[in-house]
């Protein structure tokens, strides 16, 4: 397989995945696509060999996420309205969406480990390891975001 | 998957274009650097030029006189042509090798003088006086028809050199740095037959440095001929040349090659040289400026 064949293959293995987390730390789908497409820039550019594609992803997730914190330094960052763009997603359930958006309402650094533990699959562990956290920072980050998502699910029932 | 977050998350996809975009980023970033090496490349051509530019400016600048002129005697023809009996000659030096054979003025007369090369049947009178001779031969020139030439030596010439109404010079500044020539100080005077005017005048003086270099100095006087005040040739033919200036406000032309030494002032009908092979361009401004050569040619 060539190069470029290898990295078609791989890019339309995980650019959702870079697409989600950088959406779900950026809040703004324009951002995650500028993300998700230096992601794909570096991977094509890159010349380091996988081992396999554990490797890869998580040296895809790594990267992905020290661009979206490129993007959050940055001084021009654009404004989306979020209802709008979930509006255009087609969901098997409606409170699907409700939950999306009320993972959306949390603070960033609860975001991402609500995406990465419940989407990706990642344990604690791993999470410490992509994140480069204490274990217990990481342990205790996804308890207070299932808290604080349940709290704010519960808020948006009463309404 | 019963994960109600993993059903949140699913619909979300990258745009359709992504992969588009990307390699549009890669196109682009290779052009970027194609550019950049354009940039680049322009940027040492015009470097590689401007350097040209500014070594073949330099060359102008400072071969101007060659650059301008076939040849420097073309340049030295042309200023004489613009200002007629104005210029001085313009010669291709001889290097110092060379210049050991050749004869100073001093050396030339005074061979004449011993040889007896002026024409014994010219003669009308010769002596000797203590410490140097005489001889005075009758002739016809051209310009100024029948002459007598008086050839005389004396060491005293090497000290001052005097000559009735024309000129009173002290040159103990040459004398007492330097060795006077033996036999190397001659006085030429040439006068009409009839009212013995004084119509020209050379001396040659020879001097010897410690080092046993030449030193010499001509000093002429024509009624005749104007040196006027000349414009000066700077030549780069020479190591240096540059028109110095005495402290008494006399311009010389000072030219230097191959360790020897040229001096040339005129003033009218009067004129300085002064020749050396044992003398920097600095020792010979300091000398010129004990010489008053403002009097000498006023």
């Amino acid at each position: 397989m060539s190069n470029q064949a290898q990295f078609v293959q791989q890019a339309q293995q995980y650019m959702d995945t870079i697409f989600r987390l950088a959406f779900s730390c950026l809040k703004n789908r324009t951002d995650a696509d500028d993300v998700t497409q230096i992601v794909l820039l570096r991977l094509y550019q890159n010349n380091k060999p996988f081992v396999n594609d554990s490797h890869l992803k998580h040296w895809l997730i790594r990267v992905t996420l020290n661009e979206c914190k490129k993007h959050w330094r940055s001084l021009w960052r654009r404004t989306e309205d979020l209802d709008t763009y979930i509006n255009t997603l087609t969901f098997e359930d409606g409170q699907y969406r409700d939950l999306l958006q009320a993972i959306l309402e949390l603070d960033r650094k609860y975001r991402v480990v609500i995406y990465l533990h419940y989407y990706e699959g990642y344990t604690i562990e791993e999470m410490a390891k992509l994140l480069h956290l204490p274990a217990g920072t990481v342990g205790t980050r996804l308890a207070r975001a299932r808290s604080r998502l349940k709290t704010n699910l519960s808020e948006e029932e009463n309404l | 998957m019963n994960n109600p977050i993993y059903h949140a998350f699913r619909p979300i996809h990258a745009s359709d274009g992504t992969l588009e975009e990307v390699f549009q980023r890669i196109e682009s970033k290779r052009h970027r650097f194609c550019f950049s090496v354009r940039i680049l490349l322009a940027a040492v051509l015009a470097f590689i030029l401007l350097t040209l530019s500014v070594f073949a400016a330099d060359y102008v600048l400072n071969h101007r006189q060659v650059f301008f002129f076939d040849t420097l005697e073309a340049l030295a023809a042309e200023q004489s042509q613009e200002n007629p009996g104005n210029a001085i000659g313009y010669a291709i030096p001889c290097d110092a090798e060379e210049a050991k054979d050749l004869e100073t003025s001093v050396q030339y007369v005074a061979r004449a003088m011993e040889n007896g090369l002026l024409g014994d049947e010219q003669v009308v009178d010769r002596g000797r006086t203590p410490d140097g001779c005489w001889v005075i031969r009758k002739c016809q020139n051209d310009l100024y028809g029948d002459v007598l030439t008086e050839y005389r030596t004396s060491p005293t010439y090497a000290n001052a050199l005097s000559i009735d109404g024309l000129l009173q010079w002290d040159l103990s500044a040459l004398a007492n740095t330097m060795k006077p020539d033996e036999n190397g100080q001659i006085l030429v005077l040439c006068k009409s037959q009839g009212e013995h005017d004084l119509l020209w005048s050379k001396a040659h003086l020879g001097y010897t440095t410690d080092e046993g270099k030449w030193f010499s100095l001509s000093y002429t006087y024509d009624i005749t001929w104007d040196y006027g005040r000349p414009e000066y040739i700077l030549s780069d033919a020479y190591d240096s040349s540059e028109v110095f200036v005495t402290d008494d406000s006399v311009q010389v032309l000072l030219l230097s090659y191959d360790g020897q030494v040229w001096a040339k002032a005129a003033n009218g009908h009067r004129s300085v040289d002064i020749y050396t092979t044992g003398r920097t361009v600095p020792e010979i401004k300091s000398l010129l400026n004990q010489l008053s050569l403002s009097t000498v040619l006023r």
